[in-house]
């Protein structure tokens, strides 16, 4: 997994939490470097899991919504970041297809050995259902960037999310059905 | 925990980081460094190989201007490279020629910067270029098309065909005189044979009138004697015992047969002479009316040494086709070819008994179908799709040029817009299958043939 996620995760507790937070959630989690990443690097997944453990027998929040919010947060930070991916887009609708067949395309260029989750996209009568499948179970982070992103756009858009597969966050379908669609 | 012991762990974490922030930077920089190494090499190779190449390579934009130009290319068209060039100079302007030069099969718009829009052309094509001194040759090319940082760029592959074509023309002319010389053997056999038996029968009625020409001279003095009342008694003897020897009874059979075999052997040699002549028609440019089915049986007239020995040919030809307007010449040597092909499939598994060959005729909605049927080997099915490929031959080392089902091919298809496929028959052998549209100004012949169906 991409440094920038674990950068990210630790500024994110720093800033909301404070780093007294971030220490503990550091050390709790017993990683093999200390908490020293670098966004430019390429760590173990199950290093991420550790954090987000140590962070929610710190915090007392449960794991499957601290993923979520640090999803939300990650979304923020990729429009700081990344601000060429979100050029001419104004819907989620639109948007969302992109991470499979445009996002992913472009970070493979720069980091081919990558092991990208994917995101199957098709739209029905203005539905999108998106399924996300992974060899991580981080279902809860594509919730948390899909929720971030429809707020982006502020649209009007119901989200369900159903588990699908092994039932252990490494496959889910999101279907996004905007208000219009609803009314009609 | 103080807060500077926090800030201190804090600070030593981002100091491990940026350390291994350094050294990803050096390893990514060493990467990137072997890779332009390996790519300045395989540029050196690209290169290598392109101005190396037989064949002049030539790249240009849309408008026609050259980007690069190989060696092979120069030398060529005896141009060079420090000139500014455009490619419509290095070839003979036209439709075609624009058509093949700048052929584009897929839309642009592909994101990548450098995409493949169009396969380079399968078959190459034959267009007349110009050579800087201003000789013109003919050249074969080959083109392709990408788009390079969103501009579409063609790339052509030119060979010069000049010596193909001189090597293609004494080739076809060694092929025709080898057909010339096999069609003169067997057409020398086909009237050896009636010319034989009408000589046989000639030198029959000659010995045959040498005995009754002593037998007239008999008679005459026989007359001679009467008419004078002299005594004629020795003559009438001598009359009984010429008869005997010139055996008249036997000559009053047998004369009406050595009449009528020797005037059926000059119709057979008559029959040949004139399908030869109908045969060999001088080639024409221009297209003219042929009866197929006299074609069909001319070519197995002339044909007929070829298959005798390997082969029983029966015919089932419609009565009543129309004419078609052809190339008649070639066509001709179309059925000749198809003949010959099936007698020498027959002729490899000939053994005590003879092959068959089925020729049959039909019309079969607006095309004329011609099929040829052997129960010969047959043609294994993987190189079915090749016969018709020039120089393309099963046969051995100086036996066979592979051009007899190339011509056919290129009779029927390019010259005639008809089709031309080998299957398999039901007996096991091969079965030709041709169809010659019949043009529209046949029309009315055409009516005129379905209504002697109907």
């Amino acid at each position: 997994m991409k440094g920038i996620v674990f950068t990210e995760l630790i500024e994110m507790v720093e800033a909301d939490l404070g780093i007294d937070i971030a220490d503990r959630m550091i050390g709790g989690a017993e990683t093999s470097n200390n908490g020293a990443y670098t966004s430019v690097g390429t760590y173990d997944h199950a290093e991420l899991i550790q954090l987000v453990i140590s962070l929610s027998s710190e915090t007392n929040i449960p794991v499957p919504e601290l993923v979520r919010t640090f999803g939300k947060h990650l979304f923020g930070r990729f429009h700081e970041l990344y601000p060429q991916f979100f050029t001419g887009i104004n819907s989620a609708i639109d948007f969302l297809p992109m991470v499979e067949t445009y996002i992913h395309v472009e970070v493979r260029k720069l980091y081919p050995d990558a092991e990208l989750p994917s995101f199957e996209c098709e739209i029905t009568n203005g539905v999108l259902d998106m399924t996300y499948r992974s060899k991580r179970p981080f279902a809860d982070l594509a919730e948390g960037l899909i929720l971030a992103c429809v707020d982006h756009y502020k649209d009007p858009i119901d989200i369900k999310r159903t588990d699908i597969g092994e039932q252990n966050g490494t496959e889910a379908c999101f279907t996004l059905t905007p208000a219009s669609v609803q009314l009609s | 925990m103080s807060d500077l012991d926090l800030l201190q762990r804090r600070f030593d974490r981002e100091r491990a980081a940026r350390k291994e922030a350094e050294m990803l930077l050096e390893q990514k920089s060493r990467e990137v460094y072997e890779t332009n190494c390996q790519l300045r090499d395989l540029a050196e190779q690209n290169t290598a190989i392109v101005e190396s190449a037989a064949e002049g390579i030539l790249t240009y934009s849309s408008d026609g201007k050259i980007l690069t130009i190989n060696r092979s290319a120069e030398r060529l068209f005896g141009v060079s490279r420090s000139n500014s060039l455009n490619l419509r100079d290095l070839f003979e302007a036209g439709e075609n020629a624009e058509a093949v030069l700048f052929r584009c099969d897929v839309d642009l718009g592909g994101e990548a910067d450098h995409n493949i829009d169009s396969q380079p052309d399968a078959d190459s094509n034959e267009i007349v270029a110009v050579r800087s001194s201003g000789k013109v040759f003919l050249s074969g090319i080959s083109v392709s098309c990408t788009t390079h940082c969103k501009q579409k760029m063609f790339t052509v592959l030119v060979r010069d065909l000049s010596r193909r074509k001189r090597m293609e023309a004494k080739l076809n002319q060694a092929q025709k005189m080898e057909s010339i010389g096999q069609l003169a053997a067997g057409i020398a056999h086909e009237i050896n044979t009636p010319i034989q038996f009408v000589n046989d029968n000639l030198q029959f009625l000659q010995d045959a009138f040498e005995d009754l020409s002593e037998l007239l001279d008999l008679f005459d003095q026989l007359l001679a004697s009467v008419k004078a009342d002299e005594p004629a008694n020795k003559l009438v003897e001598q009359i009984d015992s010429q008869s005997e020897v010139a055996d008249l009874p036997f000559l009053k059979e047998e004369f009406p047969n050595a009449f009528s075999q020797t005037l059926e052997g000059i119709q057979r040699v008559a029959k040949i002479v004139v399908a030869m002549k109908e045969f060999s028609q001088p080639p024409s440019e221009g297209k003219s009316q042929l009866d197929i089915n006299q074609a069909i049986e001319n070519a197995l007239t002339i044909a007929a040494s070829q298959f005798r020995d390997v082969a029983t040919v029966k015919t089932d030809l419609q009565q009543g086709l129309p004419g078609i307007v052809c190339l008649g010449a070639q066509i001709n040597q179309v059925l000749l070819n198809i003949l010959a092909n099936a007698s020498e499939a027959l002729a490899e598994q000939c053994g005590d008994t003879k092959g068959e060959i089925l020729v049959t005729t039909r019309m079969i909605d607006n095309d004329l179908e011609i099929r040829v049927e052997d129960n010969g080997p047959g043609i294994p099915e993987h190189i079915r799709d090749r016969i018709f490929e020039p120089f393309f031959t099963t046969k051995e080392v100086g036996k066979g040029t592979g051009q007899g089902l190339a011509f056919v091919y290129d009779i029927v298809v390019n010259r005639h817009d008809g089709s031309i496929q080998a299957v398999a028959s039901p007996s096991g052998g091969t079965t030709f299958v041709i169809h010659i549209p019949v043009p529209k100004v046949m029309d009315t012949e055409k009516r005129e043939y379905e209504n002697s169906i109907g």
